[in-house]
């Protein structure tokens, strides 16, 4: 095993390794961000882990990436219920901060999503999750497939019956 | 990258690693993971337009499939009586308008069992109304309760119906939603125009919780609800009646009509929240007082009812008054009304534990028709200009004398302190200028305020500081200022600009750190962002002497502020409620 000396100052360390085999150090609480690196912490007995723990689904930079956004968010409170109701009501309103985050090339940014999925970090996720429904807001069927890569698979016909089909959504 | 599901390559494409989308090659980054399922269904799930969900699902075959049931969750049909032009073509140009296209896609696609919530709002064409003198339904009306009574028929989830169109539902449509024992909230809204035709007995609706009906008028052959109040599980009861009644002063809307049958059937309501408009009727007695079950009451709003200040309904609206107190709401934990009176400081005083109070102004509409079932939004103050000596004009009529004011708004304050100091939004009435103590006695008695408006002669910055150590849950602030008055004047004469630069360079402070949104008066409104403190060694170093100079202080630390308008604060409650405008949501 990788010798990290033991970090000396208060705060216990895990070291995380990406796919790409880098080695990150961090500190417990920021990891404990993640769901399931907590649930796996605990399963060592509630003991900071000497062992590196290997991420295998996420890569250096996006590791980095998420963990820059655990820092920042490290001592949020969990999430009660009433903010939940609140967020539903102004659903894609992003702090400051994490628009800021947020913005990097899409290809990032469904990395972070893929990452924060896997590492079951809840809110990350729906701050990504936002920022895409933020992107989508507005733009025409045509600008949302240019956006997102989607290829277009209905026929004219099938995409005008559509557009009549659901053309009441539409009334401002 | 959102992925493709039946996008299968042409057979020429060459087959370029795993992903064999077409649409591929343009992309430089022709990599990357698909985004699985579940994930598109969450970013889906954040779309809370249904606009841009409909485009959604033009988009590809995918997208369709996942977006639809989102899409046909809550259904809202818009009909009107002229055709729209949309980039000069009428909408629906080629076939039917939206309205009829989309019944046509609930009637003829499995789309209905997707639908939770239904709603057809607006003005519908009726033709041939001479038909009614001659004692039938035009057939054009009747149609349409036939098409809405099959589509309504497809919907096996239905929870919520609102019939918001200018003619009503008949028979037929009742019938319809009679037999779903899903549905939990029905909206009416009656017609205001005096055609003779059909009325019905609505059937009960074992399941009801949540009962919406608007813009009653006892001549416009409204249908009888009686029938609806005896559902056991009423819990949310909101009525409106037409304005007209109380502009008039004609007293024909009848309460037996209503409640008749409770009381015949022994059936007390018991509903959470109670929202009354307009209302203009006769207390009959003492059968009335014990309608409702007091004990289960909540919420009650309470807007242009009642009230001695107006000459023209205040004989009816005493008959209210004479009668001996009635029940105590004991479990009351908000109240928002137009009106301000001893009788409620007294009501208050008797119960404990209120947790939001919303005093409105009767001057912001009181015009003929705001109060109309049609919300009017933006609609401007009524420009209103006492100068201060004249006494306060409460509401629409004789002035209440200052003192008068003054001691009623001492009761009410006395008894939010004393009984209700659980409050967490807190609106009070603009006439009432708070003093520095006052305002300090406020906030020491009630520590867990979260909103608060309130007028007050400016007070010192150090000291608003020193108040707001005492509130620290408090996060939307509004200052009240009143038209016309002197601090108008004031804030009116100084340039927006300057207004933000003083609270930027205020707010920043920790007490404030859990500010969000700031109001002065109606117009200036701020959301607080994040304190920017000034760079270590700025290339432009503060001479000496001068650090509290407007240019040292711009350097910061300031909070950063950005204007918003009251329709981005509509969601913090001391704004959104702020209003007469009736509302059919609910609750």
């Amino acid at each position: 095993m990788a010798a990290n000396a033991q970090p000396t100052d208060a705060q216990p360390k895990i070291t995380l390794v990406s796919s790409d085999n880098q080695k990150i150090l961090v500190d417990r609480d920021i990891a404990e961000r993640s769901v399931l690196l907590k649930h796996m912490i605990q399963d060592f007995g509630g003991e900071t882990p000497d062992q590196d723990i290997p991420i295998h689904n996420v890569n250096e930079v996006v590791l980095k990436k998420v963990i820059e956004w655990c820092e920042h968010h490290r001592a949020d409170p969990p999430a009660t219920a009433e903010d939940d109701s609140d967020n539903r009501k102004k659903s894609t309103d992003i702090e400051e901060w994490d628009q800021k985050f947020m913005q990097v090339d899409q290809e990032m940014l469904f990395e972070i999503i893929l990452a924060a999925n896997y590492l079951d970090i809840k809110p990350l996720l729906d701050v990504g999750c936002k920022t895409v429904a933020n992107m989508i807001k507005g733009k025409s069927p045509d600008e949302i497939r240019k956006t997102f890569n989607i290829t277009n698979d209905f026929t004219p016909e099938e995409e005008d019956q559509i557009r009549r089909e659901n053309e009441w959504a539409e009334d401002r | 990258m959102l992925s493709n599901a039946r996008a299968g390559p042409p057979p020429t494409a060459p087959q370029q690693g795993w992903f064999k989308s077409p649409a591929r090659h343009h992309a430089a980054q022709a990599h990357g993971r698909d985004l699985p399922l579940h994930l598109i269904a969450l970013i889906l799930s954040y779309l809370d337009d249904v606009g841009d969900l409909a485009r959604v699902t033009r988009t590809s075959r995918l997208f369709y499939y996942m977006g639809l049931p989102q899409l046909y969750r809550e259904v809202t049909l818009r009909s009107y009586t002229e055709i729209r032009y949309i980039d000069g073509q009428p909408e629906g140009y080629g076939n039917g308008s939206p309205f009829a296209m989309g019944l046509n896609t609930l009637v003829s696609r499995p789309l209905a069992e997707y639908v939770q919530s239904f709603r057809v709002v607006g003005e519908w064409r009726e033709h041939d109304v001479d038909d009614y003198n001659k004692g039938r339904v035009p057939d054009n009306s009747m149609m349409l309760q036939i098409a809405m009574r099959a589509a309504l028929d497809r919907m096996k989830e239905l929870k919520a119906f609102a019939w918001e169109l200018s003619t009503k539902p008949m028979q037929t449509v009742y019938e319809g939603i009679m037999t779903k024992p899903s549905i939990t909230s029905l909206t009416l809204r009656s017609q205001t125009r005096r055609i003779p035709r059909p009325t019905t007995l609505i059937p009960l609706i074992p399941n009801l919780r949540t009962l919406v009906v608007y813009d009653i008028d006892p001549l416009c052959y409204p249908d009888d609800i009686s029938m609806l109040f005896l559902s056991k599980n009423l819990e949310n009861l909101k009525l409106h009646w037409n304005p007209r009644m109380r502009e008039s002063g004609e007293e024909s809307v009848n309460l037996m009509n209503y409640f008749g049958r409770c009381i015949a059937a022994g059936h007390k309501l018991s509903v959470k929240r109670l929202a009354m408009y307009n209302l203009y009727a006769r207390n009959l007695g003492d059968d009335f007082d014990h309608i409702a079950d007091q004990s289960k009451m909540e919420e009650l709003t309470m807007i242009n009812c009642m009230g001695n200040s107006d000459p023209m309904t205040v004989f009816l609206d005493n008959t209210w008054k004479t009668k001996k107190a009635h029940d105590v709401p004991y479990n009351l934990k908000m109240l928002r009304m137009d009106v301000i009176e001893k009788e409620i400081a007294t009501m208050m005083a008797q119960h404990y534990g209120m947790d939001r109070l919303y005093i409105l102004d009767r001057r912001k509409t009181s015009k003929a028709g705001s109060l109309a079932a049609t919300p009017i939004t933006d609609a401007p103050p009524t420009p209103f200009q006492p100068t201060p000596s004249q006494p306060a004009t409460p509401a629409n009529g004789a002035p209440l004398g200052d003192q008068q004011s003054r001691s009623l708004a001492g009761e009410y304050l006395a008894v939010i302190q004393s009984n209700h100091c659980t409050m967490r939004h807190l609106l009070l009435s603009d006439h009432w200028v708070l003093s520095d103590d006052a305002l300090l006695s406020l906030c020491q008695n009630c520590r867990n305020l979260e909103q608060l408006g309130f007028a007050s002669a400016m007070p010192a910055l150090d000291f608003l500081r020193r108040v707001f150590s005492f509130v620290p849950k408090l996060f939307a602030l509004r200052l009240l200022v009143r038209t016309g008055s002197d601090l108008a004047h004031k804030i009116d004469s100084m340039e927006s600009d300057m207004h933000e630069f003083a609270l930027a360079t205020e707010l920043w402070k920790p007490d404030y750190k859990n500010l969000k949104y700031f109001g002065l008066g109606d117009k200036l409104i701020f959301k607080c962002g994040e304190v920017v403190y000034p760079k270590k060694g700025a290339e432009t170093p503060v001479p000496p002497g001068q650090e509290n100079s407007l240019n040292a202080r711009r350097h910061g630390p300031i909070r950063r502020l950005t204007r918003v308008e009251w329709e981005d604060v509509k969601h913090v409650e001391i704004w959104g409620l702020d209003t007469q405008e009736f509302d059919s949501k609910f609750p």
